[in-house]
């Protein structure tokens, strides 16, 4: 049986989820455009972030460096919202539930960063409210030379999300979250998290313009750096043992009126997990070590044709393999916990922009694992959750008012649960919310200059 | 005799035909549409207005390397070129080999009809 303080944790991790999985991840920045002199819309799938067109992976690859501009490479971000839960929430409707900072652009000749410091109104966070956390961060340096007779743009990421250095916009770290109780050590959303909590070095090299390879490693930040950068500690991804490998390999082809970008990718990890000790009672990371192997197969399609009519479709599978480093005992039943079990997340979103301005976005995130001891009540965390964006960007374009040196979004969010912890109903155990009283509708509106 | 006059003929009409072919004018509409997808992400239609690559407005029968606020390689300074309709052709279709030491980072434009839609537009910038 769950305990009734799990249980609220769970109802509270939730609530969050719902607004983690309708705040959109970023935004097309300013600073980017005052460098380059593009618009937004060069870069960004309908003029906002944080999708890429061809030209926008180039820019990212080549290090956020490319451009004449004199520049400041500091941008800002508010975003306002108003909140229609089925859920209660102590929290007003209307609310400032963001104000970012970022250091985004060229810092040196070949040297550019994107890193964004973000104060964050938690509406569910009966403790601090208000969080102020370093976000996402990607330091790059980049270079061109010849190999094997062949462009070759090759550069070092020096980040602390897997995956929020790929060209490619599929997986989690920009495309939707996998919402659910447990997920892959890509997953910035389930509780441990593995994003924002970790260093990672990695090289990559995109080969002939059509062929991307990169390698590095990450390793975990302390609990109390963690609690410095504002990660709360109780999403402690655990101590890696040793550093964490990632590795990707992708194809990617820019046919100007259209792209295809795809491939394969995996970090695997070994981690000692943050358990609560009842003598001192105190958690610590003093939990058994257990193994992690994650790949993930993505892929991006892309019609730009004129650009008055642009369509975007991404999708990203990954499968966690756990090798547990202990097997709990069910203390009502007897049970024993599997040694093993499988994460599989998948999601699949489709985009379609009008005069790079109206636009709307359908998407499903699913994720599902079994374990009749872990996993309460049901026994599977399945989810599978629903998400609708309609927007509408009436800056960014090259003709826009204040370019470039403001852009707007103005969206509509419906974010719809199916399933979710394994169930439709009574998801958190009996006289719990059903997966449906996860549903929201959001509005928002997000300025950035 | 009669064999040679035949081919004789028979070039003249071919060269006739070709530069009929090629003396057709590009659709300005769809050479709007190829600036789109080709060339608008790093060149803009506005004057004065310069991205990663210089601006697009007037370039008919502009100087090569001459437009105000603009840094280019040595190698397009120093290039001699008039912007007219065979430059551009020759420039667009394969840049890198037309201009060693360029810094234009753009293939080449490989389909002839959508060059010269392109042209026809680039004609109308003015």
């Amino acid at each position: 049986m769950i305990h009734p303080f799990a249980r609220a944790w769970l109802l509270r991790a939730s609530l969050c989820l719902v607004f983690l999985a309708s705040a959109p991840a970023s935004f097309a920045l300013p600073s980017f455009a005052r460098q380059t002199g593009s618009e937004c819309a060069a870069c960004h799938i309908g003029g906002v972030g944080p999708h890429l067109t061809p030209h926008g992976i180039w820019f990212k690859l080549s290090g956020y460096t490319e451009g004449d501009k004199d520049s400041v490479p500091l941008s800002a971000q508010l975003r306002l919202s108003h909140n229609e839960l089925q859920l209660p929430s102590d929290r007003a409707a209307n609310r400032l539930d963001e104000a970012s900072l970022y250091v985004a652009g060229r810092l040196a000749p070949k040297l550019g960063a994107y890193l964004k410091v973000m104060h964050s109104d938690d509406p569910f966070n009966s403790g601090a409210k208000r969080n102020t956390e370093l976000h996402n961060v990607d330091i790059r340096f980049a270079d061109t030379g010849r190999l094997a007779e062949r462009d070759l743009l090759w550069g070092v990421s020096l980040n602390n999300n897997p995956g929020v250095q790929d060209p490619l916009d599929a997986n989690q770290a920009w495309g939707f979250p996998v919402l659910g109780t447990t997920g892959s050590l890509f997953n910035g959303t389930t509780s441990p998290t593995v994003p924002r909590r970790v260093l990672g070095l990695t090289t990559y090299g995109l080969w002939a313009q059509h062929l991307y390879a990169e390698a590095g490693a990450y390793r975990s930040l302390s609990r109390s750096l963690q609690d410095k950068l504002g990660q709360d500690p109780q999403g402690d991804p655990g101590r890696f043992s040793g550093l964490a490998p990632y590795w990707r390999l992708a194809y990617l082809h820019d046919m100007k009126t259209q792209f295809f970008g795809g491939g394969i990718f995996g970090m695997n990890a070994k981690r000692q997990l943050t358990v609560l000790n009842p003598q001192p009672l105190m958690t610590e990371r003093s939990g058994a070590y257990d193994s992690l192997a994650d790949i993930g197969v993505d892929a991006v399609y892309e019609y730009l044709g004129n650009r008055d009519h642009i369509v975007q479709l991404r999708t990203s599978s990954v499968r966690e393999r756990r090798n547990y480093g202990s097997t709990p005992v069910n203390p009502f039943t007897g049970a024993v916990a599997p040694a093993s079990a499988t994460v599989r997340e998948f999601t699949l979103a489709a985009t379609y922009v009008f005069h790079q301005t109206y636009g709307i976005t359908a998407s499903v995130m699913r994720g599902a694992s079994t374990d009749p001891v872990r996993y309460f009540p049901f026994g599977r965390t399945d989810s599978r959750v629903r998400y609708t964006e309609v927007f509408w960007t009436p800056f960014g374009k090259e003709d826009s008012w204040a370019a470039p040196w403001a852009n707007l979004r103005l969206s509509a969010v419906w974010t719809r649960f199916d399933r979710f912890n394994g169930g439709t109903q009574n998801v958190f155990g009996p006289f719990s919310p059903d997966a449906r009283d996860l549903d929201s509708f959001q509005i928002y509106a997000q300025i950035t200059f | 005799m009669h064999r040679s006059r035949s081919s004789a003929i028979a070039v003249v009409l071919g060269a006739c035909l070709t530069q009929a072919v090629q003396a057709q004018p590009g659709d300005v509409k769809r050479g709007a549409d190829v600036f789109a997808a080709q060339c608008s992400e790093c060149h803009s239609a506005r004057a004065g207005k310069n991205k990663k690559g210089p601006t697009l407005f007037a370039v008919m029968g502009r100087r090569a390397g001459e437009t105000p606020d603009f840094k280019y390689s040595d190698a397009m300074r120093q290039s001699g070129w008039n912007w007219d309709s065979e430059t551009l052709q020759r420039y667009l279709a394969q840049p890198k080999s037309a201009l060693p030491g360029g810094s234009m980072k753009y293939d080449g434009l490989s389909d002839q009809k959508a060059l010269e839609d392109l042209l026809a537009y680039l004609g109308t910038l003015k």
